[in-house]
């Protein structure tokens, strides 16, 4: 027997059935006399949700919407509308491509009206996309923009359209609602045609054109009878194998619904999906919603309670909430509603999606937020760095022995990748005021070649962020940013700068620039080994070499230690890095992580904007009074900090300490069994051998309370810094 | 939806950080007032409003746009 | 993964009108990426700008790679929302595979840069 005279087989339950050259994988079913969902009037339109199967492990596949392939996997996990269970193994699904495309317009639907209006638009020279459900373009939603995605055999399929939506998706038959309309054996009467169409026999056929007519369907899983009303009003009985229903159509015009009032784009419903509904009278019983299985007397219970509108009735019932989308109940809620409220109401909202996609499809064509790497990333993951994503970074955690790097920092020499900083450069004649108006520091009193540390302030006077201002000349500054600040910094000083009307020139250099920090009481050594002969004093900068790149150097300090902080080309950082850890070897020299620089920074009792601020942190409440001069003219967030500085201060950011281990970031603080606050860093110092921490505290009366309990232990106010209180290691 | 930058192109609204832009109203005429309002009050108007836009993905400069509110046009 | 290299180039920031009067080049390409920003690739050098302001940065954190109309044109249409413009050779940036990429479209190949923070996911996205 050769290959092509086999019979063609899927798979439906665990059993191959055969099947014919172009069937649908439901005709290829009923074929087989398997019925997907066990009842319910079938449309073969991929209107209603009575052949939903999985297939192919996708569960709410309409089965009269895919052809038929040997061996593909039917299972009828539908049944009764039932819920299929998800998978309990680990699942992974494949990924599916997108596609863009951008056109004038889009026409939905290739029937005879949809052919039309695409001939119009391409004589009226535009550029136009057809989709067709019948060709494999399902249209799942309609987006601002606009977009219409729809999914495609070759996966998922997004247009931009430019001018016009055309919607001419036809109409949809209507669904008989009664008693035992989820028997199977009933079917539209343009299912009945494609059916005997394909050879499949209905038997003994009953054809139901008047809904007034139908009483019920009779019989156990398919139908055997239907009970109509005579011209006297008597019920009669009529024996049959198949149901037709022929009641009439309702438009398809949900996609018309969801496009309507998109901004920017013409949207039009033209052909049968542009009529106005058959409205078919809703009978006193029967399942009207066959999706969230709502039926007439659901309706009458939501109706009950007060919800009148069409909209509510929705939400009250579910009715039209399910995978069909309304498909087959709309129709018959709004008739509902009609007979009891005298008005026929315009139908619901529509909104995507028009049909249940899988996760791969939602994700088709998307990607993942970047975590940014720094130049030295490589060097970090060769030298099996820890690495972790903080302040939208990849940065190293650790190298595999945080305690050793913490010392290494404290009593000999260390270096850290400190590329992530905001780097900004800001040149031009009128640099000096803008950076003056901007900060609340007197950045005129600044001399050339000396740097400061600054905060950063919003317009309602609270911490935005923090760094240094360094001054290269009169009319040329550089600025540093925390690291997950640098955008928010340079579209603040490209606002302000526009709003003044400033002639300054802005150069956001955060990832032009790498930016190595060299700390540890051997800094200088490690400097002078690598040719920096006069490094820079406390708090200024100089341009020099170091190991042969240039760089400009920053004295500055967050670990507590002599610190110099090297800014150089990013090519430029690996060799600069490598030849650092080469150089001090018998410094006993180790790079540092994040988790080092964290205990070493807190035992300094330094900020981390973001971290232990919060968004109403005013300079008051966290101490750094210091770093605003009320005595300026003016700077951004002036008047709000002399307002708030008129009333009492009713929270601190603090340090406290306390024996035992830290507790975690975020604990409550009590005085008494009342909250007085939390935590927001905490650590092991090993160098002073107790808990450090930053807290928010209530005051009192104006007092800040001396002693706090944080997990049932006692902790104490502590000045910061906790360690080296007079900044002697650093400015050494 | 999308945002016409004038150095870039047409680009969908997701490349963009929105930028307030506060505007005092005229009958608030103490200073101190009217430096409150710009920083805490929002009009919220129904209608067009005059919007910045920052431009992440592309020039990272910002635009100025008039915006329906009601319907997101862009004017 | 297609090899990505090192796109070293000279940022210009100045005023528009002066950067407007730049005499472009036949040879290197030129990116206005700002009416006060433009980016210089290749050579000859950039020229001189009489602005005692201007800030002239040698930035070596740009990669990427030229990819051929093909490849460029299946690459964008699978991961770029917005059109791309149509006159070439033309400098287009935006967000394409959720990157901020600036792109040289040249009649038969594109080129596709991003800041070196971007590379290693630039690359995956080329796949």
């Amino acid at each position: 027997m050769t290959e092509s005279s086999q019979p063609l087989k899927l798979i439906i339950d665990g059993q191959p059935v055969p099947f014919v050259k172009g069937d649908s994988v439901l005709v290829a079913m009923l074929r087989n006399q398997h019925h997907p969902t066990g009842g319910g009037c079938l449309c073969l339109g991929g209107d209603c949700p009575h052949c939903l199967a999985t297939i192919d492990g996708v569960a709410y596949v309409r089965t009269c919407q895919v052809p038929a392939r040997p061996g593909c996997v039917v299972a009828c996990t539908h049944h009764a509308h039932a819920v299929p269970a998800l998978p309990q193994t680990h699942h992974v699904e494949p990924t599916t491509n997108a596609r863009h495309q951008h056109a004038d317009v889009v026409v939905i639907g290739q029937g005879k009206s949809g052919l039309a209006a695409a001939e119009l638009a391409r004589t009226a020279g535009q550029t136009v996309v057809t989709l067709d459900a019948a060709q494999g373009q399902d249209v799942i939603g309609i987006y601002p923009g606009a977009q219409v995605v729809a999914r495609t055999t070759q996966g998922m399929l997004i247009v931009h359209v430019r001018q016009e939506i055309i919607v001419a998706t036809g109409a949809a038959e209507l669904h008989p609602v009664a008693l035992g309309n989820s028997l199977a054996g009933l079917m539209t009467a343009r299912a009945a045609q494609q059916l005997q169409a394909a050879g499949l026999s209905l038997g003994r056929i009953v054809v139901i054109n008047d809904a007034n007519r139908l009483v019920r369907f009779e019989g156990e899983s398919n139908v055997t009878a239907v009970v109509v009303r005579d011209d006297q009003g008597l019920e009669q009985h009529v024996g049959c194998d198949t149901a037709v229903i022929d009641l009439g159509t309702t438009p398809r015009n949900m996609l018309h619904r969801m496009a309507a009032g998109l901004p920017g784009v013409r949207v039009s419903v033209v052909g049968d999906a542009a009529t106005n509904s058959d409205v078919p009278n809703c009978p006193a019983h029967g399942l009207v919603c066959h999706c969230s299985q709502v039926g007439v007397a659901d309706l009458q219970s939501v109706w009950d309670r007060g919800f009148h509108e069409l909209e509510l009735v929705k939400r009250a019932s579910l009715a039209g909430t399910g995978t069909c989308q309304g498909g087959v109940c709309l129709p018959y809620v709004r008739s509902f509603l009609a007979n009891k409220g005298g008005t026929l109401q315009p139908a619901f909202t529509a909104r995507p999606l028009a049909r249940p996609i899988t996760m791969g499809e939602v994700a088709a064509g998307g990607h993942h937020h970047v975590t940014l790497r720094t130049p030295l990333d490589g060097v970090h993951r060769a030298a099996h760095a820890h690495m972790e994503r903080a302040g939208g970074w990849w940065r190293p955690w650790n190298y595999g022995d945080w305690q050793a790097e913490y010392w290494a920092v404290r009593e000999a020499v260390s270096i850290m990748d400190v590329s992530t900083l905001g780097k900004m450069l800001i040149s031009g004649p009128d640099a000096l005021t803008l950076l003056d108006r901007l900060y609340p520091t007197k950045v005129s009193t600044i001399k050339t070649g000396m740097s400061r540390y600054v905060l950063l302030l919003d317009e309602k006077g609270y911490v935005l962020d923090d760094g240094l201002i360094s001054k290269i000349s009169d009319t040329r500054y550089t600025l540093t940013f925390t690291s997950g600040g640098a955008t928010t910094a340079e579209l603040w000083v490209r606002d302000w700068a526009e709003s003044w009307g400033l002639n300054v020139r802005i150069l956001n250099q955060t990832m032009s620039l790498g930016a190595i920090n060299v700390t540890g009481p051997l800094a200088k050594e490690l400097l002078a080994r690598a040719g920096l002969e006069k490094p820079p004093e406390f708090l200024s900068h100089v341009e020099a070499h170091v190991a042969g790149i240039p760089c400009r150097i920053f004295r500055l300090s967050f670990t507590g230690e002599l610190s110099y902080e090297l800014h150089h080309a990013a090519v430029n950082a690996p060799v600069l890095w490598r030849t650092l850890l080469d150089l001090g070897k018998s410094l006993n020299i180790r790079p540092h992580g994040l988790e080092a620089l964290l205990k070493l920074r807190l035992e300094k009792g330094h900020i981390i904007v973001g971290q232990d601020t919060d968004f109403d942190s005013t300079p008051r409440r966290i101490h750094h009074e210091w770093a605003v001069k009320l005595d300026k003219p003016d700077f951004v967030g002036k008047h709000a900090v002399l307002r708030t500085n008129k009333v009492s201060l009713d929270k601190i950011l603090c340090g406290l300490s306390m024996e035992g281990p830290p507790p975690i970031e975020g604990a409550n603080l009590t005085v008494d069994g009342n909250y007085a606050g939390y935590v927001t860093s905490a650590t092991w110092s090993p160098i002073l051998g107790k808990t450090v921490m930053l807290a928010w505290l209530k005051l009192s009366n104006d007092l800040a309370p001396d002693r706090v309990m944080i997990d049932g232990r006692p902790a104490q106010r502590t000045e910061t810094p906790f360690y080296d209180k007079e900044g002697a290691r650093a400015k050494a | 939806m999308n945002l016409p930058c004038p150095n870039c192109g047409v680009r969908p609204i997701t490349e963009f950080l929105y930028g307030e832009l506060t505007s005092v109203p005229d009958a608030i005429t103490d200073a101190d007032a009217r430096d409150v309002d710009r920083a805490f009050m929002r009009n919220n108007p129904q209608g067009p409003q005059t919007e910045r836009w920052f431009h992440v993905y592309g020039c990272r400069r910002w635009i100025t746009l008039q915006r329906d509110t009601r319907t997101d046009e862009v004017l | 993964m297609p090899k990505l290299d090192r796109f070293p180039l000279t940022r210009i920031v100045s005023t528009p009108a002066l950067l407007d009067g730049i005499q472009t080049s036949t040879t290197a390409i030129v990116m206005r990426t700002a009416p006060d920003e433009l980016f210089w690739l290749g050579s000859p050098a950039a020229p001189v700008i009489n602005d005692p302001h201007a800030i002239i940065e040698h930035d070596t954190s740009f990669v990427g790679t030229w990819l051929s109309t093909q490849a460029a044109t299946a690459w964008v249409s699978a991961n770029c929302e917005w059109q791309l413009p149509t006159t070439r050779p033309v400098f287009a940036q935006g967000e394409v595979a959720g990157l901020p990429v600036k792109l040289w479209i040249e009649p038969r190949r594109m080129l596709v840069l991003v800041q070196q923070p971007f590379a290693a996911d630039l690359g995956e996205r080329l796949q």
